[in-house]
């Protein structure tokens, strides 16, 4: 059990606690830091995702989605700085799958019981657009690690 | 002296009953036995009295017959030793008797002690003549002769003191026996008196041992009757602790917490049951150091008895906690615990133990929560409503647009690629100078909420832009921030386009005569016509006086040729004359005492004009009667802001330090406010000017004042050399 400190967590910190997320998984899990871009809105049309996406859904406190999408170069370059030498589609899967798993480790670690948490889904297709809540606009987060380009989509009401 | 009240007495009335009654009885049983010891002395001495009358009966006839065997010269050995055991016999029974009537206390008595005394008296002598007698031997009494046997002279001794004895003590032993039946009479007479008062004495023994039966069976009935209610009371009691949602539990003084505790404790605080853990203890892994030491204090405070509880209340730091219980999986539930506490006392006077209550009260805490965000959101939407309403609509729509515009350009900024430490402060310039020109058009429509939004992202640049090593991911405070304000303006565009329909509404229903509308009348007089636009000057006027308010300084505003603004540069002066206005009031124009003190009028003036300069320029001029550009004052705040280093601070000559004032992030305003102090809004003249492909000129006297002249091209102009051409 540990104290609560009395506060609620602002949008910022939460979009936050899953950037760190993202963040954390390369320098731990792939053992090579990414650098994140600077955020931006998804103002006038829906972000198209990547190749493989894993994705969160979110509802209580906040109804929403936090999605990492990113191409399948990128995944399996990372498959290979993880000593995996089985590319298959099913393994890329995995691994989307995988860090959408840690964003909702971190989530559920952070949030609390305000938020309640899916089990983390994976899109294979590139093109596609996810479904957002109504209201929400998406935030853009643009994760580069070497030369791939990967982004988070959190869009959270 | 504490009375004991009536239920206490009940309670206490038969412990006493018995205590009398066992104490009744113990002194009965004494009196008994020493009734019973002096009635079996009485008996004995009656037993003696009665042996000893006959006993001078018995010695009379021993002497007898000793008297006639010396008559007839026979035997006379063993009535001799007969009389000598009698004699013993009877002196030891008198003995006996006077222990045994002092022991029956017959001595005592006058009578008994004459008769005893008598009978002694009377058996003195006898026993004296016994006594000679016994001297005589019983051999040599008597001398064979011829003419038969004839007493020696110790058998005529014998017989002349038997015949002696028998003559001098006839009288005496009847008296005797008559004193000593006297006696044995009133030892009988005694014996039958004490025997009655034993009697007595046992019948009354016998009615306290059953009054202290029936004390101790009423005893045993209430002690069973309350043995009943006690198990009664404690079923009630499980069933209460068992019941009830709230946590209960006994902190004693050394800070432990009671055996009994209602079953709920265990569930509120997911802890194993308390018994025997220091409250400290129990509290240690809900919250953290700060408020387990408040509680210790909190706590001490309810042991001194003079404190009163009701007003320390107020400062229970365990009033409201929030607390996080991890789970094995999932996340960590978040709930909130009021613990409240109580003193109890006990029969005596202090505290005996602190009664504390734990409940979980999220849900109350969720519903204000959700109620205050409700009253909070309510207020707010008056507030802009009151806004929307005090502004003029075309104003307004054009400042809603330029909003959106201006948080899509940032957006795109942020969205261009390139996360360099050059790039990423080019974007927070980027952003600051649309912050910086949104938040003048703001405040000169007197906008606060877009104001404090717009504040609030500059704030948030003006921290990146010192932080070092900054990264992307730092950016997320500042998207956040425009998406928030983004919404704001697509509330306000939602409620303004309202309001336009309500005033068309009431315009159209206007149309119609009113004498067959009835009502329709008072609606037409009520609602007023949309105003015309108002045009630049009314805005600069209003940013004046919002600009200037919070200061000294009083300011006018003589506007020239704004009216002859093309549409093509409408928003450009409006912005340049945003930043000017509120950059000369902030600035320029001094407080009215300095101002009195230099012999200036102590209200500033602050002239803008707008002309057409040449046929290829238009000219915009903002000019301030205040305290001039002081290059040395630029270059000292150059020089403290980091923008020059002290070589090129040296080397800034006047019109290098006037350049220095169009620099990002420069200014000589002492403190940061929503007006100045973030060193942009020159900033945005000049990138606004240069867009537009024009020039900026300065010219500036100390103490006297500063002219801006901005040259914007036209874009109609003909070429001279083309029209000269034609």
């Amino acid at each position: 059990m540990i104290a609560g400190n009395g506060t609620a967590m602002t949008l910022e910190s939460e979009v936050g606690v899953f950037v760190a997320g993202v963040l954390h998984y390369f320098a731990s899990s792939v053992q090579q830091a990414a650098r994140c871009g600077t955020p931006h809105l998804a103002l006038s049309e829906r972000p198209e995702i990547a190749d493989y996406t894993g994705i969160i859904r979110i509802s209580g406190k906040r109804t929403g989605l936090v999605a990492f999408t990113a191409p399948k170069s990128m995944l399996s370059v990372m498959l290979m700085r993880m000593q995996e030498t089985d590319m298959s589609h099913e393994n890329l899967c995995d691994l989307v799958g995988e860090i959408a798993n840690t964003l909702s480790g971190n989530a559920r670690r952070d949030f609390g019981h305000q938020f309640q948490i899916s089990v983390p889904e994976v899109v294979a297709g590139r093109g596609g657009t996810l479904e957002y809540p109504a209201q929400g606009r998406p935030i853009v987060i643009p994760i580069e690690w070497r030369n791939y380009h990967a982004r988070l989509i959190v869009c959270l009401q | 002296m504490a009375r004991l009240s009536l239920n206490q007495r009940v309670q206490w009335l038969p412990l006493a009953l018995a205590a009398v009654c066992t104490a009744a009885l113990a002194l009965l049983l004494f009196t008994g036995v020493r009734l019973a010891a002096r009635l079996q002395s009485a008996s004995s001495a009656l037993q003696l009295a009665s042996g000893l009358t006959a006993q001078p009966q018995l010695l009379r006839s021993e002497l007898t017959l000793i008297q006639r065997g010396l008559e007839t010269q026979t035997y006379v050995g063993d009535s001799l030793r007969s009389l000598a055991a009698g004699r013993t016999t009877s002196n030891q029974a008198y003995a006996r008797l006077e222990t045994a009537m002092r022991a029956a206390g017959l001595a005592a008595r006058t009578d008994a002690a004459s008769r005893y005394a008598q009978a002694r008296t009377h058996w003195q002598p006898l026993d004296d003549g016994l006594a000679r007698l016994e001297k005589t031997r019983s051999a040599g009494l008597y001398a064979d002769s011829a003419g038969g046997s004839t007493l020696t002279a110790s058998g005529t001794a014998l017989k002349r003191a038997v015949d002696e004895l028998l003559a001098t003590q006839s009288h005496n032993t009847a008296a005797l026996a008559g004193e000593l039946g006297d006696l044995a009479a009133l030892v009988r007479t005694a014996v039958v008196r004490d025997g009655q008062s034993l009697r007595t004495l046992l019948l009354g023994g016998a009615g306290l041992a059953s009054l202290l039966l029936a004390t101790m069976l009423y005893f045993a009935w209430r002690a069973g009757q309350a043995a009943r209610a006690a198990s009664e009371a404690q079923r009630q009691i499980g069933n209460i602790l068992g019941t009830v949602r709230e946590g209960l539990f006994l902190i004693a003084r050394d800070g432990r917490i009671g055996g009994a505790h209602s079953d709920s404790l265990v569930a509120l605080l997911r802890a194993p049951a308390p018994a025997g853990q220091t409250f400290e203890e129990l509290l240690r892994p809900l919250v953290d150091e700060k408020t387990l030491l408040g509680a210790g204090k909190f706590l001490g405070l309810l042991w001194k008895d003079k404190v009163n509880e009701e007003l320390i209340e107020s400062v229970n730091p365990l009033s409201q906690i929030e607390v996080n219980f991890q789970r094995a999986q999932g996340p960590a539930e978040q709930r909130y615990l009021s613990f409240s506490f109580r003193r109890a006392r006990g029969a005596g006077a202090g505290t005996d133990f602190v009664l504390g209550v734990v409940a979980d009260v999220t849900d109350r805490v969720l519903l204000q929560r959700e109620l205050e965000q409700l009253r909070a959101s309510n207020d707010s939407q008056s507030s802009l409503l009151l806004q929307l309403l005090q502004t003029e609509p075309v104003q307004l729509q054009s400042f809603l647009n330029n909003v959106e515009v201006g948080v899509r350009r940032c957006n795109a900024l942020l969205r261009s690629p390139g996360i360099g430490a050059a790039e990423l402060q080019q974007k927070i310039q980027g952003v600051f100078r649309e912050m910086h020109s949104l938040k003048g058009e703001a405040a000169a429509l007197g906008m606060d909420s877009f104001v404090e939004r717009t504040h609030a992202v500059e704030e948030l640049l003006a921290a990146l832009r010192e932080q070092a090593g900054l990264a992307g991911d730092d950016f997320v405070g500042v998207v956040v921030k425009l998406d928030d304000l983004l919404s704001h303006q697509q509330l306000l565009a939602a409620m303004q386009e309202r309001v336009d329909q309500a005033r068309n509404a009431a315009v159209s229903a206007s149309d119609i005569p009113p004498d067959k509308h009835g009502d329709t009348a008072v609606i037409s007089t009520r609602a007023a016509p949309a105003p015309r636009p108002a045009g630049l000057e009314q805005i600069l006027q209003r940013l004046a006086r919002e600009v200037s308010a919070p200061g000294a300084r009083e300011v006018r505003l003589a506007c020239e040729g704004l009216e002859r603004v093309p549409a093509e540069y409408a928003g450009v002066v409006r912005d340049i004359s945003i930043q000017m206005v509120r950059n000369a009031i902030v600035h320029g124009i001094e407080a009215r005492d300095e101002r009195a003190a230099a012999g200036k009028p102590p209200v500033g003036t602050i002239r803008i004009r707008f002309s057409e300069a040449s046929p290829q320029e238009y000219s915009l001029l903002v000019e301030d009667d205040g305290q001039g550009l002081d290059p040395a004052r630029i270059r000292d705040h150059a020089l403290e802001r980091g923008l020059l280093d002290v070589e090129q601070a040296a080397a800034l000559n006047q019109t290098g330090a006037y350049r220095m004032i169009f620099q990002p992030g420069f200014s000589t305003a002492s403190e940061v406010t929503e007006h100045a102090g973030r060193g942009v809004g020159l900033d945005v003249v000049n990138t606004t000017v240069r867009e537009c492909g024009g020039r900026i000129g300065i010219s500036t006297q100390p103490g006297k004042y500063t002219r801006f002249k901005m040259m914007l091209p036209r874009h109609d102009a003909t070429d001279p050399a083309q029209s000269s051409a034609a």
